[in-house]
Formats: C-alpha cells, sequence, structure tokens
C-alpha cells in the first residue's frame, strides 16, 4: 500500500471514529476494525508522508490552532471572596510595590515580579533577602492555574502570596510585621473592605515579628507567636489571610492580552484559512510544527499553552540548585498540608475538588514541574524552573537532542526527541507570536 | 527553503492529536521502559486531609435497567451522542458485565463514571470492590488523581475524581471483584488535545 494512500484511509477511518453514535453490537465488529485499519494505516504510511509546511492548512491543523486561542474568561476563585472586589484589587497593588513588606525594607513583590518585564525579572535564578533556587515565572495566566509554583505547592493565589512574605529568601517578613504595616499604613482601606481590625490586635504588647516556624519549636519568632493569645494568633492568621487575597484579586487583572496567535486563530474562524496574514511566515510553519510534527501541543496546549501540571523533561542540574529536588514529588504533599490550603477556614470554600482526588504518590511526580504557560514567553527569559536556559533557542536545542538524564525520576516517555531537521528558527517565530501587550498601565504601578 | 513534512496529513477535529500521537508511537526513544519507581523524595508524612463532599452536576440520565448478556457486545463498544459517552462490554473473565457512563471527558478536567454491573444472568451484581481507573499504556502511566469509588444501590458505582492529564491513546479499565470472582474490562479511548481552561 502506498504512503498516501494509507495515510488516506487511516484519516477517513480515524475520521469515522466520533461519528459513530450508538453501535450496536452487531457493528461493534466494524468499529474495532475500523480503528485496527486506522492504526495500521497510520503506522505504515503515515509515519514519514506529511504536509507541505508551505501548503493550504488541513482542517485537522485548524482545529489544533483553534484550541490555542482565544484566551477563556476569567474563572470565579470561591476560595477568595474578595477575588473579584475592585477595592481589594487596589489594596493590593499597593501591596504589591510595597517594600516596607520584607525584612530589610528593599523586597516588593515587584522586585521579581517586574510589570514591564512580563512580570519577571530576567535573572535566572531569583533573588530578594537571599538567592533562592527557581526562576521567576511570569504572573500572566497564573490566574487559571489549580496549583501554583514550579512545583504546585500552593492551590490558590491568594494563599500562594503569602509564601514568599515569609520565606527568609525572599521577603523575610513575618505575618505579625505584616500586621503592623497593615495598621499603620492601610487601616482604612484595609477596613472597609474586610472589617474592623480586631480588638484584640489593638494592644502595645505585639511582638514585632512571631509567626509559625514548624522546623524547630526553639526559634525565637515561634517562641513569640507561642506567646500569643490563641484570638491574637487567629486575628492575626486572619489579616495575613486578608493580604493574601487582596494580593490575588491585584493579580487577577494580569491578564495576558491578545497575541498575534489570536488575531490569526480569529481570523482563521471567521473563514479566512490565511488567518489574516497574523502570523508571519516562519510563525505559521512553526505553528504547525506546535501542533504537528514537534508535538508541543501534548503539554503545551489550550489558550494558555499549558495544561496545567506536572511533567518531568530531565533537565541538566543547575549550579548552586539542589539536585535531589524532587519538584512536584513533593509539593504534591506539601500542599495538602498547607495551613492556607482550600477547605480550611481561611479559604471561604469547603469545595476543593483538585484536592480531594490529588495523588500525592503518583510516581511520575518525581522530578517533575509544571508545564509553564508559553504566553509572552519570548519577553520572559531564562527559561525553565532554575532558569536553565537563557534563550527559546537553548530551550529548542534541548528538546532537539534531550542530553543526559533526570537527575530525579525520569524522563516522561511522551518526550520524544524533537526531529533534528526542523528549523528551529520557525518554532521560536511561532513562540514570538504569542506575545501580547502588557496590561493596561494602571495596573503596573502603584499609586502615589 | 526546504518544505518540512508533517506526519500527520489525516488530523482532523476530535481525533487530530490522537492520530498524531499513534503516528510517533513506533518511533520509540532509546529510552527503556519505564519501571514503576517510587518518588524518591523522603516522604514527609501527608496529613489527614478532611475534604467535604463537593456539589457535583447532574449525572446524565440513566435508562431503565437492561441487562440480558447476549445484549453486551463480544468486544468493547464506546459510544458517543450529545457529549456522553456509554462504554459497554463483557468482562474478560466471561464473569460478569459492564457498563460506564460518563460525559466525554475533557482534558484536564476532572470527571465522573456511573457505572453497573451484572452478573452472568444479566442481574446486577451484588456485594463486591469496583474501581475505575485510566492509564496510557505507550507512556508507561495512569492518572494523577485518585478517584474515588461509591456503591449507590446495589450493582451501581459512582466514581469521581478521574482526570485525563494528557491527549492520546487511554485504556479505561474497570475492575469488579466479588466473594466469587473477579473481572475486568477495557475501553481504548482516543483524548482529544482540545483543552478548556
Ligand atoms: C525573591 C523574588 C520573589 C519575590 C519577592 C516574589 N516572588 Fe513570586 N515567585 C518567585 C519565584 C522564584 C517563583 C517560583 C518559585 C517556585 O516555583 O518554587 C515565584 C512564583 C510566584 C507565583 C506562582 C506563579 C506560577 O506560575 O505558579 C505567583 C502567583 C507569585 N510568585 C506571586 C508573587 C507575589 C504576590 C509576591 C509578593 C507577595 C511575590 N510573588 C514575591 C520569585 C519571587
Ligand atoms: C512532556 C510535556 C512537554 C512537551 C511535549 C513539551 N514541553 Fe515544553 N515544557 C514542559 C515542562 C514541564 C516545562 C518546564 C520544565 C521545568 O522547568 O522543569 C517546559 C518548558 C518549556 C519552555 C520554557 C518556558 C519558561 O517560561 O520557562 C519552553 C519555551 C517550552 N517548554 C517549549 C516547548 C516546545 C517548543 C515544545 C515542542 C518542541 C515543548 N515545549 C514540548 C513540558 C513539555
Amino acid at each position: 500500500m502506498t504512503a498516501p494512500f494509507a495515510c488516506l484511509i487511516a484519516c477517513l477511518t480515524l475520521n469515522l471514529q466520533p461519528q459513530r453514535k450508538a453501535l450496536r453490537a452487531s457493528s461493534a465488529w466494524w468499529g474495532q476494525t475500523l480503528t485496527v485499519i486506522a492504526i495500521v494505516a497510520v503506522l505504515a504510511g503515515c509515519h514519514k508522508r506529511g504536509i507541505d509546511l508551505q501548503g493550504p492548512l488541513q482542517p485537522g491543523e485548524i482545529a489544533l490552532l483553534s484550541s490555542l486561542s482565544p484566551l477563556p474568561p476569567l474563572l470565579p476563585d470561591p476560595s477568595n471572596a474578595f477575588a473579584d472586589d475592585e477595592r481589594a484589587a487596589r489594596l493590593g497593588l499597593q501591596l504589591f510595590f510595597d517594600k516596607r513588606l520584607s525584612g530589610n525594607g528593599q523586597v516588593a513583590c515587584a522586585n521579581c515580579h517586574e510589570p514591564h518585564k512580563y512580570l519577571t525579572d530576567g535573572h535566572a535564578l531569583a533573588a530578594g533577602m537571599g538567592q533562592t533556587e527557581r526562576n521567576s515565572p511570569t504572573l500572566l495566566g497564573a490566574q487559571w492555574l489549580p496549583f501554583l509554583f514550579f512545583d504546585g505547592r500552593k492551590d490558590s493565589q491568594w494563599s500562594q502570596a503569602l509564601g514568599p512574605l515569609e520565606n527568609p529568601l525572599e521577603h523575610g517578613t513575618d505575618r505579625t510585621a505584616v500586621f503592623r504595616v497593615i495598621l499603620g499604613h492601610y487601616r482604612p482601606a484595609y477596613e472597609s473592605i474586610f472589617g474592623a481590625i480586631p480588638a484584640v490586635l489593638l494592644t502595645n504588647l505585639l511582638p514585632e515579628h512571631a509567626r509559625p516556624v514548624h522546623l524547630s519549636s526553639k526559634d525565637p519568632l515561634q517562641v513569640a507567636w507561642d506567646g500569643l493569645a490563641v484570638s491574637q494568633q487567629a486575628g492575626i492568621n486572619r489579616v495575613f489571610a486578608n493580604v493574601g487575597k487582596a494580593l490575588a484579586a491585584y493579580e487577577r487583572k494580569l491578564r495576558p492580552q491578545p497575541a498575534p496567535l489570536d488575531h490569526f486563530v480569529a481570523a482563521l474562524k471567521a473563514g479566512d484559512i490565511n488567518g489574516g496574514g497574523h502570523l508571519p511566515p516562519a510563525a505559521l510553519r512553526g505553528a504547525r510544527l506546535f501542533v504537528g510534527q514537534a508535538q508541543c501541543i501534548s503539554c503545551h496546549n489550550g489558550p494558555l499553552l499549558t495544561d496545567k501540571t506536572f511533567h518531568n523533561v530531565g533537565l541538566p542540574p543547575t549550579p548552586g540548585v539542589d539536585p535531589a529536588d524532587p519538584g512536584r514529588g513533593r509539593g504534591a504533599s506539601t500542599v495538602l498540608g498547607d495551613e492556607f490550603r482550600c477547605g480550611l477556614p481561611y479559604s471561604d470554600t469547603t469545595t476543593c475538588e483538585e484536592l480531594r482526588f490529588l495523588n500525592p504518590k503518583f510516581a511520575d511526580f518525581a522530578g517533575a514541574y509544571k508545564t509553564p504557560t508559553l504566553r509572552n514567553v519570548a519577553m520572559t527569559a531564562p527559561y525553565m524552573h532554575s532558569g536553565q536556559f537563557k534563550t527559546l533557542e537553548q530551550v529548542l536545542q534541548f528538546y532537539k537532542t534531550l542530553p543526559g538524564q533526570a537527575s530525579v525520576g525520569h524522563r516522561e516517555l511522551v518526550l520524544r526527541l524533537v526531529d533534528p531537521d526542523i528549523p528551529t528558527a520557525d518554532l521560536v517565530a511561532f513562540l514570538q507570536a504569542l506575545t501580547g501587550p502588557l496590561p493596561d498601565e494602571s495596573w503596573l504601578k502603584p499609586e502615589p | 527553503m526546504t518544505a518540512f513534512r508533517l506526519k500527520s496529513r489525516h488530523l482532523a477535529l476530535v481525533t487530530a492529536l490522537g492520530a498524531a500521537l499513534l503516528a510517533t508511537a513506533c518511533e520509540k526513544s532509546a529510552e527503556p521502559a519505564k519501571p514503576d519507581q517510587p518518588v524518591t523524595t523522603p516522604q514527609s508524612p501527608v496529613p489527614q486531609v478532611q475534604i467535604p463532599q463537593a456539589q457535583l452536576p447532574p449525572l446524565p440520565q440513566m435508562p431503565t435497567p437492561t441487562s440480558a448478556i447476549a445484549d453486551f457486545p463480544d468486544k468493547p463498544t464506546v459510544e458517543q451522542s450529545d457529549g456522553n459517552l456509554l462504554l459497554r462490554c463483557k468482562g474478560i473473565g466471561g464473569r460478569y458485565n459492564f457498563e460506564l457512563r460518563t460525559r466525554v471527558p475533557k482534558i484536564g478536567e476532572l470527571f465522573t463514571v456511573t457505572s453497573r454491573v451484572f452478573d452472568a444472568q444479566g442481574h446486577a451484581a451484588g456485594q463486591g470492590d469496583f474501581s475505575v481507573d485510566a492509564t496510557m499504556p505507550d507512556h508507561g502511566h495512569g492518572m494523577m488523581t485518585q478517584p474515588t469509588h461509591k456503591s449507590t444501590i446495589s450493582g451501581t458505582w459512582r466514581s469521581e475524581g478521574l482526570k485525563l492529564h494528557m491527549p492520546g491513546h487511554w485504556q479505561i479499565v474497570a475492575n469488579f471483584e466479588s466473594a466469587e470472582a473477579r473481572d475486568t474490562c477495557r475501553f481504548d479511548w482516543q483524548q482529544s488535545g482540545e483543552a478548556t481552561p
């Protein structure tokens, strides 16, 4: 059977499958046979055959490209009752830039998530009060992620925001100090949104710094925390959680904006087979490779170009970064033990489907990291969870050679070598077509 | 410029991505098959999570019970209509028949399956352990979630928390084990890559 003929049969039979409705028992055999023919034909015929990337887009390609756009509407966040409160977003904007929320008065969220760098910082590894082991990801698109951080150790944006504040390498502050900043500088705005600060907290006897530390009960911060009344601890936790909720309300304003890919798909859907010319020729070839031969879409799928889950791609180790870091292998259990996770008192919902069915023992979580969104990726170098690569060309070189082995767990089987003959420049041109403008300027700087 | 070629001329709407994966399936990478390997972390004890039941979308309507063994196809069937899936098969051990219903799974989204198990005489199966699982045989992994399986009425189970996190070929596996016998059914399913965020 000649290859194009095999291809055609495969195409026809596979296309028949989804339309089979209510197959009867007697026709089941026929359905099975079709499937077998299809698979055999694919293997035999289509293997090295394919589409001329200069030729017109095929229906299958159009369907796949269309699945990458448009950008979705924002999903509600039931864990945060203030998620869509405009006043909370305004307060969050101020907090995002406020360096008083740090141990040394020099670190704000915006240090590592600089608005004009598409909410990243341009460094391989982020540094606050100390040097971290991770790269700062963009925040544009994080609104849709069920799990945050590269290892998914947080399950909401508001709970996530509390992490860097108390991380000694980032803001290096503590919830009691955060409460003092709110009391001293934001009280009217805070109380108008979240209600009055409880009287038990309005005392001169509160320590300067206190928080639960867990690691060692001898830690002075823990000792100071233990000295607080339970009602004071709960009050401070509540203010701290609300700070996270205001920050999250702000971050919901930071959405990716339409990119050339979106204009292209909109034109395709309107019936223009050339997609309005919104993708230059190289980017269009790259788009076809992305959804086709290079199979990037296995993981980078949907309008955010991420499956929002975790994979082990087997990256080379990074100097200064723990090579035994299990990534999702630890993050999955950490999130279940988090005091600010979904379903606990500071969360505004008890419906926590993602946590309820989370399997922290899933073997392939070892060494896995979250698939990052590729929206605006050309603006957010360096790349990967520890900034392993400086350029998109280097990322693609990695996918073409898959050098070495995973230092933890093993590289996923689905990740196959990308054909070295595929021009890197085409895929890069496609990735560049994912850049949209920044969100409205009014959200990119604090009010004076 | 050279014309670069795609392997997957035949891609089309729903099956597009699955077919592309099949097309590359013969190109096994040099890597050995993945053994089941435990997470290499010092396992911090996982705290007991009390997560309450959620409101779930209404299930597809169940038809009046049918059951005769002859009604079950010899080979597993997967029927699709109006966004619903009906999976039926005779267990490979010939002891039980399985009928699974669900909405067509969307990639990366949790879904629920309601199942009925019948014995060879066509009666609802009684006491026993039932489960539905899904695996990707080509990738050597299963689902990232751990579903729950609850018996509602005799012979009927509701499985919550399934999630197909990748496009491509999945095998949906139903198991039933009673005091007398155990049986299994496997269905092939091509998960499409069209995501809804
Ligand atoms: C010292 C630099 C630094 C500071 C300060 C910082 N971040 Fe980050 N941020 C990072 C790094 C690095 C990561 C990834 C860490 C990881 O995955 O373990 C991250 C991750 C995130 C994420 C998760 C995104 C995703 O895709 O999962 C969000 C959201 C976020 N930060 C928001 C904030 C907010 C809000 C603040 C202020 C309260 C803040 N960050 C302060 C460096 C920083
Ligand atoms: C098996 C799933 C999978 C496939 C297939 C895959 N990726 Fe990725 N990609 C990931 C994961 C996971 C990461 C993050 C890895 C890490 O940091 O540990 C990533 C990271 C990236 C990054 C860096 C993004 C950033 O902000 O740091 C780029 C760019 C990228 N991938 C492009 C591609 C392209 C192009 C293809 C196709 C040639 C592809 N990927 C195929 C899972 C995948």
